[in-house]
């Protein structure tokens, strides 16, 4: 909410200067964007609780469990700087508030099934390129592929213990200026929408599989 | 001044007895309850010069040597221990040294083996502890188990737990057979009560309720500081249930770790867990007579099993906070 208000602050400012819509954010100038989002639930994996039977290789099922990180409202921020008219860099970093979710069912002696839950604290930072895509321009907002890597920091409830782990992503926006200026500190402002394809690893997780989750976002950027 | 007392026997047994995850045995110092445990860096023992059918005494003194050793290897724990030499002392004799071996109790018709006591009444320490292995069954040290046959080494791993200080692991499944007594159909720990049967040889290894046992009771290096526990109470129309057996299972390890609500207004505690988010499930000691393990009285059995629907997060080096687990009248 802090940053929301900031942005509307920052809005209000250059509304009342002389600027103008126009064109693209200057090379080799910083951009910071905030943004508001969501990020989908990814499934953990399954672990049966067994014990042992008869048999060095035979296993009798206690009860089965199923885990899955469900979906959660983010917030997103950016760092951005244009590079080239075609390449740019930015690093990136999102907090998310999910759910873990671990269904219990099949117990043994017939325990109602239910789904335990805990709340973790999902932080992730990254960086990578951005491409700007010009030639599919439309009605002024420019388009972009990106892709790059980073961390992954996940703390459960409590907050005492955390996981770790690595996330590679691609995905795809457009962003547009909607008031720039040749002087000043700020130089403009737009706003830009992302959607990408999350492959974690390491972090949270049952099994060792890597896991997708898609994210979206959208959110207004600062040209300083 | 040490005065000798025989304080405890833990028998194995053939048919069901109710179980205990793991459970760290007690004795009584004055007016204190102080965990059963050797307070020597190195527990030195004595094998029994006897055999049996189809064991010689080698094949004895090899099989305790390599029970011994797999608690010895359990990396989370200090315990150390030293072959003396063989002996023809028998077990239960108090005559201040450790003696496992053989010997024929006919009159104990379903107890494959027990252990024995003795302990230091000022410190509670263990001062002496023997071991039997009835005589009156089958037994086999074969690699891969020898069909109707018990295995020797299995047994040995189990009343080693015991002669460690450890009780009986509630971590088990049983059913009544029809003619009467209880089938184990399954277990969790080396320390369940009841054997799995002839032939099988599964208890040669441990399970980790086995490990975080052994490891709480004896831990070594940065083990408090790298596992965690968990902290809970469990409740009935807003009462302490108490003798409830709570398993706590690790997802992500596939571990099962249990323990009992035997403290005041049925709390409990669970150590020795790798840090993380684990699902909890209470059960009610139902399986067999409650006084085999602790004494009955208090303990409830009167509500159904229950898995907790919070997961429950064991934090590095400490202690969740504290919850309930609310369970109902059957």
């Amino acid at each position: 909410m802090t940053v929301r208000a900031s942005l509307i602050a920052i809005l209000v400012v250059l509304a009342a200067s002389s600027a103008r819509a126009q064109g693209d954010p200057p090379l080799h100038r910083l951009q910071l964007a905030a943004g508001i989002g969501f990020v989908g639930g990814a499934p953990l994996g399954s672990a049966d609780a067994d014990l042992r039977s008869t048999g060095s290789s035979d296993t009798y099922r206690l009860f089965a469990t199923s885990s899955r990180l469900a979906g959660a409202a983010i917030l997103d921020l950016r760092a951005a700087v244009d590079l080239t008219r075609r390449y740019g860099f930015e690093a990136h970093a999102l907090f998310g508030h999910p759910e873990l979710r671990t269904s219990v069912s099949g117990d043994v002696e017939n325990a109602p099934a239910v789904t335990a839950v805990e709340r973790l604290d999902h932080y992730l930072i990254d960086g990578g390129i951005i491409i700007k895509l010009d030639e599919l321009r439309v009605s002024g907002w420019q388009p972009f592929a990106a892709a790059g890597g980073g961390y992954v920091r996940q703390l459960h409830e409590g907050l005492t213990v955390t996981e770790e782990g690595r996330v590679f992503y691609v995905g795809a926006g457009a962003r547009r200026m909607l008031m720039s200026r040749t002087s000043g500190l700020i130089r403009g402002f737009g706003a830009r929408g992302d959607v990408r394809l999350n492959i974690l690893t390491g972090g949270i997780t049952v099994e060792d599989d890597a896991r997708r989750h898609v994210s979206a976002s959208g959110s207004l950027f600062v040209v300083f | 001044m040490r005065r000798a007392v025989t304080l405890l026997t833990i028998l194995t047994c053939l048919t069901a007895q109710p179980a205990q995850a793991y459970l760290h045995l007690t004795s009584s110092v004055g007016a204190t309850q102080t965990p059963l445990k050797w307070d020597v860096a190195r527990v030195r023992w004595f094998a029994s010069d006897r055999g049996t059918a189809g064991i010689t005494p080698a094949q004895l003194q090899g099989e305790l040597a390599s029970a011994f050793a797999t608690w010895e290897t359990v990396p989370t724990a200090s315990i150390a221990f030293q072959f003396v030499g063989v002996t023809s002392a028998v077990p239960f004799e108090d005559d201040d040294i450790s003696v496992l071996g053989f010997d024929e109790q006919p009159d104990l018709d379903r107890v494959l083996g027990a252990t024995t006591f003795v302990v230091d009444t000022i410190t509670g320490a263990i001062v002496e502890s023997d071991v039997f292995f009835n005589s009156i069954f089958t037994w086999s040290t074969a690699a891969a188990g020898e069909t109707g046959r018990f295995d020797l080494r299995s047994v040995a791993t189990h009343e080693i737990g015991h002669f460690l200080g450890l009780g009986h692991s509630a971590i088990g499944e049983t059913e009544i057979r029809p003619e009467g007594g209880r089938r184990v159909m399954a277990s969790g720990a080396v320390m369940f009560p009841i054997s799995l049967g002839r032939g099988v040889t599964v208890d040669r290894t441990l399970q980790p309720d086995d490990i975080a046992g052994v490891s709480t009771l004896y831990p070594d290096g940065d083990h408090e500081n790298t596992t965690g526990a968990l902290s809970g109470r469990v409740m009935r129309n807003g009462t302490g249930v108490i003798g409830a057996h709570v398993v706590a299972f690790n997802p992500s390890t596939g571990a099962l770790i249990g323990g009992f609500s035997l403290g005041q207004g049925g709390a409990f505690q669970i150590a020795g867990l790798t840090p993380g988010a684990h699902v909890i499930r209470v059960e009610p000691l139902d399986d067999a007579d409650v006084d085999s393990f602790f004494s009955p009285a208090g303990i409830d059995v009167d509500f159904q099993v229950t898995l907790h629907p919070r997961l429950v997060v064991a934090p590095t080096g400490g202690a969740s906070e504290r919850f309930d687990v609310a369970v109902r009248p059957k």
